[in-house]
């Protein structure tokens, strides 16, 4: 990989979530139309669910997180290479994003504290067993703490943007709205109503959709930065220069 | 020398500014995770000294009442304030994630925009906790909130987390063999210095990247490269 885009060097911890945020935000639009499309059938699947059981509408939504996270970091890995990926190109190259520890990442690593910063590890590098293990550990190596704060902060944020769509809303809506509403009816003993659940579900979907790429993008900017602390990454591609001019007396500027 | 990549911009966390007296700066502004973590510090804090004062003053009666929400309305809009102009730019939450409130240009927050950027919070908490602060400053590259933005601050890392160049192991002193350019002199002290981290197998595979220049490969390559880095520093045997 050679990463022309992105200054590399080696960041502390919090400095390389931001650094990966910077990286969301430089392609946000296609992100967040990504994210969009892919939550599309997933809100479909939580409707159906909710039909049944109205909570466990909302707890599909956020199982099925991790799928929605996979090509998000396929167009992150492939902007950092200067390839701008089209959504087409993405659905064309779907087998390169869709497998590498898929199934695992939506079950044993589900609740995985650092999951946005392993999601690399697991699905660009594509190692297998022991190997893989010995890599991600290698990896986490300082890491940890920045990946799992990482995960814990992009929750709240969901929850922050949820109570904002609420809030926003509930002055939108004119008071006529809401008396045929009967808003104190909604949380009575017998758990939330119906209605209530509907409401969630919608708001954590766009909200999921609005922080995904962010919090792929953070996870992808800390192992970037363990491979330039690690690895030193970030030098091979000027070690490789230095190299090539070694039959080059003059320095490099100076012509 | 990294960035050749067009038109695009180079993407970085550093912001550099250049201060009134002319002195080029290097920012590290502060993005929403570390800040809303502070936040929640101070909030403990400041809820910590509400209750505390409430049982000191119960026993004061209707006075006591008083003098709480006399001290609610100070420490709800000055503990911020005060923090940030009288300790450095930072409020005990700031400070425990190495952050510091700074005017833009990088001098040091004033009574002005701290007030500012402290009393717009209001707008920032908009529509609830904090979403339209959060979508702030995720929307500029300097993660400024609209209190940021309206008063001309940033929130960045202080400088504790930076250190300055590492210490070369000592080591026999080499003339390097060819005229490097500053840019390539950086390159070879960046891979000396930190080459001490890394372990042993990736020092020798980066060394052998070298060794059309070394003539040696793996670890003689990489001892090869410290000594010219030592020449680099202005050791002289």
């Amino acid at each position: 990989m050679d990463a022309e885009r992105v200054r590399l060097r080696p960041r502390p911890g919090a400095e390389a979530v931001d650094l990966g945020l910077q990286l969301a935000r430089a392609s946000w639009p296609r992100l967040i139309l990504t994210a969009a499309m892919f939550q599309l059938p997933c809100l479909l699947l939580a409707c159906l669910v909710f039909l049944w059981q109205p909570p466990l509408g909302l707890l599909v939504l956020w199982w099925l997180k991790p799928s929605m996270d996979r090509p998000l970091l396929h167009l992150l890995s492939r902007d950092l290479l200067g390839q701008r990926t089209t959504v087409g190109q993405l659905l064309r190259e779907r087998q390169q994003w869709w497998s590498g520890l898929h199934l695992a990442s939506l079950t044993v690593y589900r609740l995985h504290p650092a999951r946005s910063f392993c999601l690399p590890i697991w699905q660009l590098e594509r190692l297998t067993g022991s190997e893989r293990q010995a890599r991600t550990r290698a990896l986490n190596h300082g890491a940890g703490g920045s990946g799992a704060s990482l995960s814990f902060m992009a929750s709240a944020f969901e929850v922050v943007l949820v109570a904002g769509l609420f809030a926003l809303f509930g002055w939108l809506l004119p008071s006529t709205v809401w008396e045929g509403l009967n808003a104190p009816g909604w949380i009575g003993p017998g758990g939330l109503a119906d209605g209530l659940w509907a409401a969630l579900i919608l708001a954590y979907a766009v909200a999921a959709v609005l922080v995904e790429p962010f919090y792929v993008g953070g996870g992808f900017g800390l192992y970037l930065n363990q491979r330039c602390r690690l690895e030193c990454w970030d030098l091979e591609p000027a070690l490789r220069r230095l190299a090539e001019r070694a039959d080059r007396p003059e320095p490099a500027g100076v012509t | 020398m990294l960035a050749q990549a067009g038109a695009i911009a180079v993407i970085d966390t550093r912001y550099p500014v250049e201060t009134p007296d002319g002195i080029d700066l290097a920012l590290h502004p502060a993005g929403p995770i570390p800040r809303a973590l502070a936040w929640l510090i101070d909030l403990i804090i400041r809820l910590g000294i509400m209750i505390g004062l409430g049982l000191a003053l119960s026993v004061l009666g209707t006075t006591g009442l008083a003098l709480f929400f006399l001290a609610w309305f100070v420490i709800n809009w000055w503990y911020p304030v005060l923090f940030e102009v009288l300790a450095n730019g930072a409020t005990p939450g700031k400070k425990a994630f190495g952050l510091r409130v700074i005017h833009e240009l990088g001098t040091p927050v004033t009574w002005g925009p701290s007030i500012v950027r402290n009393l717009l919070r209001q707008v920032d908490f908009l529509p609830a906790a904090y979403a339209a602060g959060l979508v702030s400053m995720m929307c500029n590259r300097r993660f400024q909130r609209l209190g940021d933005l309206a008063a001309g601050t940033l929130v960045i890392y202080t400088g504790a987390a930076r250190s300055g160049p590492t210490e070369l192991p000592d080591g026999p002193v080499e003339v390097p063999p060819l005229a490097f350019s500053p840019d390539e002199q950086q390159v070879l002290l960046s891979f000396a210095e930190r080459s001490g981290k890394l372990n042993p197998e990736r020092v020798g595979e980066l060394a052998n990247l070298l060794s059309p220049l070394t003539g040696h490969s793996g670890a003689d390559s990489a001892s090869r490269v410290a000594a010219w880095a030592r020449w680099i520093r202005g050791s002289r045997q």
